[in-house]
């Protein structure tokens, strides 16, 4: 079981652009979703659904109900805008990896809360540390993807774009470098 | 003169490193700084370098002060969380300790502790702005010191030659603005790399140290290149270790490929730091072939 909190206005203003398209998961069993605290944001923002694409879906890191549910929005897709994720760190890595060359930006913190029992977060290398910045990395985690967990950068220990520890596994900040470079 | 006041001065600085033994013993790391490394600026003193438990860096660097060198105290976040690394860099300034070296450090299955738990609660950037706050007489947590603040000379590492240039000069960026004041690089190889790497890193404007390491044998060159993060000897150098067995024993082609790459950096850099992993004592022909290099 897990939780979601709503970033801060403050957060979420930074991240908003006149052109953001909006998706909003409309949450699954396992997860706790602010869904009636994010659309109350969004308002206090000057944002109203009328003048602003919402795609909103259940199970959002399913990309088949995803890919559904935007049927009717293609058009505004296919525009520059960035991506505004009301969801877990789950839904927030899928759809990076959906839209590979957009950015896009998580709405919300994700909290562990003891007693689950479906699929987990992992998964999706979402850590559940209840501080995300995945906005900043390209969606890619670095407390998941880095063995030493670091959040300032690469170590120096990759070799030939592999982790120091683990010949088979790719530097997770060298993923980071790359993804950003493809995102501008 | 001070390592800080020597690279202000623009001075090009030599540092060289010593490694502590796993023991208790000093003798022959002194005996060895004392013999050969008289010369230098200043003198790392490396903490559980490849993950290996040994003497600590603080307590060598103590004794190497104490017998009238200039150290450089190695800090790795490995093995401390930011409570000691924090308490660390204290007692390194009640010692009169100001040079620091911090790091991130290899991970802990790379050395003879593999189930260690490793901890990098802090990274090399945020340990360098852990120096900057004691400086200002706080701790990580905004906690005011007692009394007068620390002073730091602080150093950071960076890998020119790494398969990932720009990912290196990113960290460095970071490195410097979290306060590091100058870097010492992997040991280099590659001419080309370094002076490539150079002239995008010369914006930063913050004096960088050459590595250099004396090669002792073909197989030490493999083993590098194998197994070293950031190092990549080419073919040609390890053929001229292969074809005279003798020679590179004695040290002799290993100095004289060292000097070579020094003469050819040497305008893109502010000094050397020579990594001579127990050969300080080849240290001192080093320093008098440089001078011919000049």
């Amino acid at each position: 079981m897990f939780n979601l909190t709503l970033k801060s206005d403050n957060e979420l203003l930074s991240m908003l652009t006149p052109d953001t398209i909006f998706v909003v998961c409309m949450g699954c069993d396992e997860v706790i979703f602010p869904e009636i605290d994010g659309v109350a944001a969004l308002r206090r923002m000057g944002v109203s659904r009328a003048d602003l694409t919402v795609v909103d879906t259940f199970y959002v890191c399913n990309l088949d109900y995803f890919e559904v549910a935007m049927q009717s929005h293609k058009g505004q897709f296919a525009s520059n805008g960035r991506i505004l994720v009301f969801s877990c760190g789950a839904g927030v890595q899928q759809l990076t990896s959906y839209f590979a060359d957009k950015e896009v930006f998580p709405a919300c913190n994700t909290h562990l809360l003891p007693g689950f029992q479906g699929v987990t977060p992992s998964e999706f290398d979402c850590a559940l540390c209840g501080d995300c910045h995945l906005n900043y990395t390209g969606a890619i985690c670095p407390i998941t993807s880095c063995a030493k967990s670091l959040l300032g950068g690469a170590c120096g220990g990759a070799k030939n774009g592999f982790c120091e520890i683990d010949s088979e596994t790719e530097c997770g900040w060298e993923r980071i470098y790359k993804r950003i470079n493809i995102q501008n | 003169m001070k390592l800080k006041e020597r690279l202000h001065s623009g001075e090009f600085v030599v540092t060289a490193e010593v490694g502590p033994p796993k023991g208790i013993s000093l003798f022959e790391v002194l005996e060895s700084a004392k013999a050969f490394l008289g010369d230098t600026a200043a003198i790392n003193v490396t903490d559980c370098q490849a993950s290996v438990m040994r003497l600590g860096s603080l307590a060598t660097c103590k004794a190497l002060l104490d017998s009238g060198h200039e150290p450089i105290f190695q800090m790795a976040c490995r093995d401390r969380n930011r409570i000691a690394l924090q308490s660390d860099l204290l007692s390194a300034a009640y010692f009169g300790i100001e040079n620091v070296l911090l790091l991130t450090g290899d991970y802990t299955t790379l050395g003879d502790s593999p189930d260690a738990k490793p901890v990098y609660d802090l990274d090399s950037v945020s340990l360098l702005h852990a120096a900057c706050e004691l400086e200002r007489g706080v701790d990580l947590n905004a906690n005011a010191l007692s009394g007068s603040a620390p002073k730091f000379f602080k150093g950071a590492v960076v890998s020119p030659c790494s398969d990932s240039p720009d990912v290196q000069l990113h960290k460095m960026d970071r490195k410097i603005t979290a306060g590091a004041e100058f870097f010492q690089t992997q040991a280099i190889f590659e001419p080309e790399k370094f002076i490539a790497f150079m002239d995008k890193a010369s914006r930063f404007n913050v004096p960088v140290l050459l590595g250099v390491v004396i090669l002792k044998s073909a197989g030490m060159a493999r083993f590098m290149n194998r197994n070293i993060a950031g190092v990549s000897i080419p073919e040609w150098i390890i053929d001229k270790l292969d074809a005279d067995k003798e020679r590179a024993k004695s040290g002799e082609t290993g100095l004289e490929i060292a000097a070579s790459i020094i003469s050819k950096c040497r305008n893109h850099c502010a000094g050397l730091h020579i990594m001579s992993l127990g050969w300080e004592d080849k240290v001192p022909s080093l320093l008098e072939r440089m001078g011919n290099y000049k």
